[in-house]
């Protein structure tokens, strides 16, 4: 029987002699595949979002019916999904929601961009990432409370699609008016989640505005979203 | 895969994850490469690891310390080696339960610290989980993805191969 004492001494021992035997972490040529980057930044940007986070589609969908809200979301079978046009979304894992686009119908946006117009009382930017599918914006409180804005564009190929972590006790649904569109409400009913609005225009851009804020609030930030065209 | 992401909860987690994750990253691909002599599964080796790490940020205190350093490198280095035992376990060859996981030389004079460092990586890995690291049964279950019960037996096997290695050196 060996002294759990002496176990601990030797094992600290062991433990610097294998810290030691590593090269510093400098001398490692090693620079991260760009897929390797991507899924550590879906798992950082996840992290940020505890609600809410985009993800990367399944290949074995769950396929279930869901809230069936706007003109454009509908939850289907596979057999319809393959038939329908436009964003639609379905339920995953019993937890959360997926909205995808299928379709071949994707509107040009290249060089349109989006913006809040205005910001709710007290956050700060501190993540604004823009690219040619979607644009992301984070901000913090002093209380280090998340709310954030984003958008994406219907692409005709690749992977564009936003995961909502809305099929929750947590979570009440309900349909709202935004900008003249219906908008998808998840309100969170406690203190530790934030509420999401998602809704899509009619350039089949799908917009999310998530924060702890009041259903008007959350309203009045995502009627402020305004259409940047660059020349 | 998609849960463990809400398990971050408070904001200096989060930043203390990242700042994890600029410090180790490399090291930790080392360590994965080491062991899988493939970058693209030590890549997916070490994304596992930070998965664990995410799950279990509580465990770290502070970022930049030795605990921490030893801490990233036995999960990856834990990771790593199930990842290889699933590929051996898909080419149905034999489960090989000695894998020896990082080649580590040890000069010093310390006896039982030589045998713990010539274990089989999965006990040196609970060994040094629980007694260097100070991890509960509980804590080092939930770091291994292990039920509580067979944590326990992992780390009786362990003590117990230990046990062995220093009455074949003469420590006991």
């Amino acid at each position: 029987m060996i002294d759990e004492e002496r176990l601990q001494i030797a094992a600290k021992e062991a433990a610097e002699a294998i810290l030691q035997s590593l090269p510093s972490q400098e001398a490692i040529p090693y620079t991260p595949s760009p897929s390797f980057t991507k899924r550590i930044k879906k798992l950082i940007f996840r992290m940020e979002h505890p609600i809410l986070y985009y993800g990367v589609r399944s290949a074995a969908c769950l396929l279930a019916l869901v809230l069936s809200s706007s003109i454009l979301l509908l939850g289907i079978s596979p057999d319809v999904r393959a038939a329908v046009l436009g964003w639609f979304k379905q339920l995953k894992e019993g937890t959360h929601f997926e909205y995808d686009f299928e379709g071949d119908n994707a509107v040009d946006m290249t060089g349109v961009r989006y913006e809040p117009g205005w910001v709710p009382e007290g956050f700060e930017l501190v993540v604004q990432e823009v690219d040619e599918s979607r644009g992301t914006f984070i901000y913090v409180d002093s209380k280090g409370f998340n709310a954030d804005f984003s958008y994406l564009f219907a692409l005709i190929e690749g992977d564009q699609n936003f995961l909502m972590d809305g099929n929750q006790p947590y979570v009440e649904y309900s349909v709202v008016e935004v900008r003249g569109y219906k908008a998808d409400y998840y309100m969170s009913k406690d203190a530790e989640h934030t509420s999401t609005l998602v809704w899509i225009d009619e350039n089949d851009t799908l917009f999310t505005v998530t924060a702890m804020l009041a259903k008007e609030e959350l309203i009045k930030w995502a009627e402020s979203i305004i259409e940047i065209k660059e020349n | 895969m998609l849960i463990y992401l809400q398990m971050i909860d408070e904001p200096q987690d989060r930043h203390k994850f990242i700042r994890v994750y600029e410090a180790y990253v490399k090291l930790m691909f080392y360590v994965a490469n080491e062991i899988l002599h493939n970058s693209h599964d030590a890549e997916d080796a070490v994304q596992q690891a930070f998965i664990s790490i995410a799950k279990n940020m509580k465990n770290i205190s502070e970022v930049e310390c030795p605990k921490t350093k030893g801490y990233v490198v036995t999960i990856v280095e834990n990771k790593a080696i199930d990842l290889l035992r699933a590929k051996v376990r898909h080419r149905e060859t034999e489960l090989n339960e000695d894998i020896i996981g990082l080649p580590i030389e040890y000069t010093g004079d310390n006896g039982l610290a030589a045998c713990i460092l010539k274990l089989p990586a999965r006990y040196r890995e609970v060994i040094l989980l629980k007694y260097e690291q100070g991890y509960s049964t509980k804590e080092i279950a939930e770091m291994l993805k292990l039920t509580e019960s067979n944590a326990g037996k992992l780390l009786q096997r362990a003590k117990n191969k230990l046990e062995e290695l220093c009455r074949e050196e003469g420590i006991l």
